[in-house]
């Protein structure tokens, strides 16, 4: 690796732990790892599996860095794989109660939960963004993630999650409007009175 | 449109899932309607809020276990320290094909053999299609720059010929080449380069890949890159496959024979299962291997 001149393309760190550098995976994780972690634990909502995830994921992709053809960027094939070792942990946890899964009941819940606090405070109504995406159902969770959160173009998202553009939109609206009338928790500077709005605004 | 839009309908419109007429309704009704407008203004704020929301710093402890099992692994390359022993290769399915000292290749049983059928590709350019076309006789008409005249008999009888082919291959079996057959597949092993083909010079630089080949870095061939070399080779026997740049872009360099000669494919990174992508092809020359 020489410094020289810049920093080596990510494209050939991968080359260059291909070709046996034992160095090179490494670098390339130091420099997405922040992403890639935020992605698994808003993914996952849970530090502990966004860890294994991640694990999972990296190792993945140290092992199977021949794979890597060049028709997208490195970091959205990082992502690829980190994801989908996300979205395996879920669907193996899916056979497992939890808490929150996502569905009507629990969006109400926590609504009522919230509304009971404090409803003029300003931090305790606050929703923690962690919990506010853990209420979505885990497929549209990790779209609004690489989406809104983390900037990934539609096309890059979709190409991380293998779906189609059209579905990666149609996840993120629908996350977005489940959203909606949390956005005063989120933002936590609003009472809560102020945060009614049409859910569902057929007159 | 006499209702309100409920918010799954205004998040997709914003979104631009929705198009044609019901679009246009909807901005309609949007421009309109206060009660929408602000469901739609707070759609927008859901994803600056989230979009503000500060990356959490992978914790110290989860990195160090991550770096920690990335150096439990082993290097993908099998490539070993420079001019390291004379290491005799033998595979278990071609024990009676020494081969000994491939330097600088050096490499684990399966490249091997990789490597013989591969100088048998560049050494040829016709098999006989006999029954002993196997890396044997590769090997030996190789070392003779193409002729196909020696017999088993005479290419054991020149166990010590000097490179193009780096270290001599002791062919004393080379009378039980049937063993390999023409139709026993090596395991696929993919090689990668940092070569940029381009299609006026392909044939040039694909003489330079292979003596080259030394520096080729090599590597277990990927499911996805054994899909497209599949479909790329259909029935031609595989000898190489070598992962670079062509015009530019990321290519995949098949190189392939079926008997009358041999072929270099290069396909494109829509190469897989079910498509060829072959963005251009070589007739590889014969006696190339020649320094």
């Amino acid at each position: 690796m020489s410094p020289s001149t810049g920093p080596t393309p990510d494209a050939e760190l991968l080359r260059q732990h291909v070709g046996g550098d034992k160095e090179a995976f490494g670098e390339l994780f130091r420099r997405h790892r922040d992403r890639l972690w935020a992605v698994a634990l808003r993914t996952l909502g849970d530090p502990e599996e966004a860890a294994d995830a991640l694990q999972d994921g990296m190792l993945s992709a140290f092992r199977r860095a021949g794979d890597f053809r060049g028709d997208s960027a490195v970091t959205t094939w990082l992502h690829r794989i980190v994801v989908n070792a996300c979205l395996d942990r879920l669907r193996r946890r899916a056979a497992r109660p939890t808490a929150l899964t996502g569905d009507a009941e629990a969006l109400d819940v926590l609504a009522m939960q919230s509304s009971e606090e404090d409803p003029g405070g300003v931090s305790a109504t606050r929703l923690d963004v962690d919990a506010a995406l853990h209420m979505l159902p885990p497929p549209q969770r990790a779209a609004l993630v690489l989406v809104d959160m983390l900037g990934f173009s539609v096309a890059d998202a979709a190409e991380i999650l293998d779906i189609s553009p059209g579905t990666v939109k149609s996840r993120c609206a629908r996350s977005r409007a489940r959203l909606v009338p949390y956005l005063d928790h989120l933002r936590g500077n609003r009472t809560a009175s102020e945060s009614v709005s049409p859910k569902r605004g057929d007159a | 449109m006499n209702g309100h839009i409920d918010a799954d309908g205004i998040a997709e419109y914003r979104a631009g899932s929705i198009t044609g007429r019901r679009e246009q309704q909807i901005a309609a009704h949007l421009a309109m309607c206060a009660q929408c407008a602000s469901v739609s203004d707070r759609l927008a704020e859901v994803s600056l809020l989230l979009a503000a929301a500060p990356l959490p710093a992978v914790p110290d402890a989860v990195a160090a276990r991550l770096q920690a099992a990335f150096d439990a692994e082993s290097p993908l390359s099998s490539e070993q320290s420079p001019l390291s022993s004379e290491q005799t290769v033998v595979t278990p399915a071609r024990s009676r094909f020494r081969l000994p000292r491939l330097s600088p290749l050096r490499l684990l049983a399966p490249v091997a053999a990789l490597a013989v059928l591969a100088a048998g590709a560049f050494g040829l350019s016709h098999l006989d299609g006999s029954s002993a076309s196997g890396p044997a006789v590769a090997a030996g008409s190789a070392a003779e720059s193409g002729s196909s005249a020696a017999s088993g008999a005479e290419r054991a009888a020149a166990p010590e010929m000097s490179p193009p082919l780096e270290g001599s291959f002791a062919t004393g079996h080379a009378d039980e080449g049937q063993a390999i057959g023409p139709d026993a597949q090596p395991p696929l092993i993919a090689a990668s380069s940092t070569v940029d083909f381009q299609a006026d010079t392909l044939g040039k630089q694909m003489n330079a890949l292979f003596q080259d080949r030394a520096q080729l870095r090599t590597t277990q061939a990927t499911a996805s890159l054994k899909s497209c070399v599949r479909t790329v080779a259909g029935s031609k026997r595989v000898d190489l496959v070598v992962s670079a740049r062509y015009a530019g872009a990321p290519a995949t360099v098949v190189f392939v024979s079926d008997g009358s000669g041999y072929q270099a494919i290069v396909a494109g990174t829509h190469c897989s299962a079910t498509e060829r992508d072959i963005l251009a092809t070589a007739v590889v020359q014969s006696g190339i291997s020649t320094p």
